[in-house]
């Protein structure tokens, strides 16, 4: 049997993990459940996130500093490629694919090209190292770093949408674009909008990830594969999907890593087959 | 037909034919080895091309058929003794099977979920295959296969054939009925659908019979390279192959198989000049998905201001038709 102070730790690790998948994706979610373009370069948006935000924090000599400025330069990126880019390509969904699959090997091979193809293991700052004892057992003070940017960054995620006009017309947007152009609203410049606050969340949750794990370059592929399965086990375009499957799978890592380490990679992968055997939508999406 | 009325029609075919047959008996091995890597690529393309130039499915993780293929062949041969031409139904079924399993899983909801989906079961066999060290070698893949011919220059002979007899297969299937109705389908699927065709089935049928094709070139590579690695299951080999199917040209077949050419080429030559080679070509998918839909082959369409052969210029009309939800 588990001891409750185990038990606690290992539950903590999962949310923390859960909030760390929900940063990741919840960027490429609002993209997707707003302009219904799959955005494949989010992941390499990530990794930017993460190199640039390790040099910008190193130059200004200041975390903070260094995340919100991270934030504002992708998503200033971000805009620049829907307005460049994926605008010229709207209703060819086809195309949207291949155009964002493509940006993948431009963003990942400039990142080569600068940083090398050397993984960088990445130190926090002073006071988010080291760890609490909760219940007896360790936890690192940088996980609950993770939950914490989690939690604010979800909340203002919920307070824009409901709170705001802008989330008035986001969320209308949703639902029927004809319907929100008709009355009069220009769409193209909510698009643009949109895709930048993808790309401040992209930014945010490559910063946070970068101070986690280190820097790879391999790193914008393999979180783009657990945005894209968590998206889906979560359900198609469903913000609140993405969320619960987020939580869902950190705590399926975390208790799979400590029973069975071997498999703690595939345990993502259980998950969406176990989601999509039993209901094929996930969990939230609609049939 | 005439002889000076096929040679005239055909000649270019012709001329690229007794180039190919007569290159290994004055060029260097090391030409050789590189032709054999475009043969095969070109067969992996073309398998890539029958779904996404012909049947509007995106796949992201098409290497895994690659993959699997030329592990279930390396295996079958290095722990079971078989022949290569003995593991050559195995793969069919085993190839064959995956991709109904595949499809099965994600088809029946809707082509976003493939597009997604492949890529995450490609990145997923990546992982197994790494894990299962004892059985699959792990990170350093398995080695010493035995020569399946005597000779080099009977594998490059044989990697010849099987790009011919691929491309011609697959023309016959796209001229057939099947192959209409997977163009119908990539057109409007919706009115396809309300015609009475069973979307799914159809889907199906051409992702198993592109994960064979795929799956035979996997286990072709492995017969020639004589070792497998995992990266032939890696998300890199689909990135490889997507490419070379778009810069080639999707829809045509010919195109897959130039773009091969092209992307081997480059790689050989450019990777030891330019440690990012894949920026150069990432740049070139990117201006060729925005300007030229059509790849390389669709040049001569743009240039002569003709509607492009296959007759899918409508493709983005259709598209764009579909109401946005």
């Amino acid at each position: 049997m588990l001891s409750t102070g185990l038990y606690l730790n290992l539950v903590l690790n999962g949310l923390s993990m859960g909030m760390l998948y929900f940063l990741l994706c919840s960027g490429f979610s609002l993209v997707f459940g707003f302009l219904r373009v799959l955005n494949f370069a989010h992941g390499s948006l990530i990794m930017w996130g993460a190199y640039l935000g390790v040099f910008l924090a190193a130059t200004l000599s200041s975390f903070s500093g260094g995340i919100v400025l991270t934030a504002i330069t992708i998503g200033v990126f971000a805009v620049s490629i829907e307005y460049f880019l994926i605008r010229r390509l709207y209703g060819n969904e086809l195309f949207q694919l291949l155009l964002t699959f493509g940006l993948i090997f431009i963003l990942d091979q400039i990142i080569k090209l600068i940083w090398g193809p050397a993984v960088t293991p990445i130190q926090p700052p002073r006071y988010l190292q080291g760890s609490l004892m909760i219940f007896g057992e360790p936890f690192t003070i940088y996980r609950l770093f993770i939950i914490a940017m989690g939690t604010i960054i979800c909340l203002s995620i919920y307070l824009v949408f409901n709170k705001t006009k802008l989330g008035l017309i986001i969320r209308a947007g949703i639902e029927s674009r004809e319907m929100v152009r008709a009355l009069g609203i220009d769409i193209n410049r909510i698009f643009t909008l949109v895709c930048g606050i993808g790309g401040v969340l992209a930014g945010i949750a490559g910063f946070v990830l970068g101070y986690f794990s280190g820097l790879s370059p391999e790193m914008g592929i393999n979180q783009i594969i657990n945005i894209l399965v968590i998206v889906v086990i979560g359900g198609l375009g469903s913000f609140t999907g993405t969320a619960v499957a987020a939580i869902i799978v950190g705590l399926t890592e975390s208790f799979v890593g400590f029973y069975m380490p071997e498999f703690a990679v595939v345990g993502i992968f259980i998950v969406m087959f176990v989601v999509l055997s039993i209901k094929p939508s996930g969990l939230f999406g609609e049939v | 037909m005439e002889a000076s009325a096929y040679m005239k029609r055909h000649w270019p075919w012709i001329v690229v034919l007794s180039f190919l047959i007569s290159l290994p008996f004055f060029s260097s091995e090391y030409v050789m080895v590189v032709a054999m890597q475009i043969f095969i690529w070109g067969v992996f393309a073309i398998s890539y091309d029958l779904l996404i130039g012909y049947s509007g499915i995106v796949s992201f993780g098409h290497a895994v058929f690659f993959g699997t293929g030329a592990y279930t062949s390396a295996l079958l041969m290095l722990k079971a003794d078989l022949s290569f031409w003995a593991s050559l139904p195995v793969i069919i079924i085993v190839c064959g099977l995956l991709g109904l399993m595949i499809g099965l899983l994600t088809l029946r909801f809707s082509d976003i979920y493939f597009t997604m989906i492949t890529l995450a079961i490609g990145q997923f066999f990546y992982f197994i295959v790494i894990k299962t060290y004892k059985f699959s070698g792990g990170d350093d893949g398995l080695h010493g296969l035995p020569m399946i011919l005597p000779e080099k220059i009977h594998l490059y002979f044989l990697a010849l054939a099987f790009l011919l007899l691929i491309y011609l297969f697959s023309r016959r299937l796209i001229g057939s009925p099947l192959g209409a109705t997977l163009v119908a389908m990539r057109e409007n699927e919706f009115r396809a659908k309300m015609i009475g065709y069973n979307i799914l089935t159809y889907k199906l049928i051409v992702l198993v019979i592109s994960g064979i094709m795929a799956g035979l070139a996997g286990a072709m590579d492995a017969a020639i390279l004589r070792s497998v690695f995992p990266g032939f299951m890696h998300a890199d080999t689909t990135l490889n192959v997507i490419l070379m199917t778009i810069i080639g040209g999707m829809g045509s077949l010919i195109g897959p198989v130039l773009g091969a050419a092209l992307v081997t080429v480059g790689q050989q030559y450019l990777s030891s000049y330019f440690e990012s080679w894949l920026l150069i070509f990432g740049v070139v998918f990117v201006l060729i998905v925005l300007f030229l839909p059509k790849g390389i082959v669709g040049v001569r369409s743009v240039l002569a201001l003709k509607a492009p052969v296959g007759g899918d210029s409508s493709r983005s009309e259709a598209k764009s038709g579909v109401p946005p939800r």
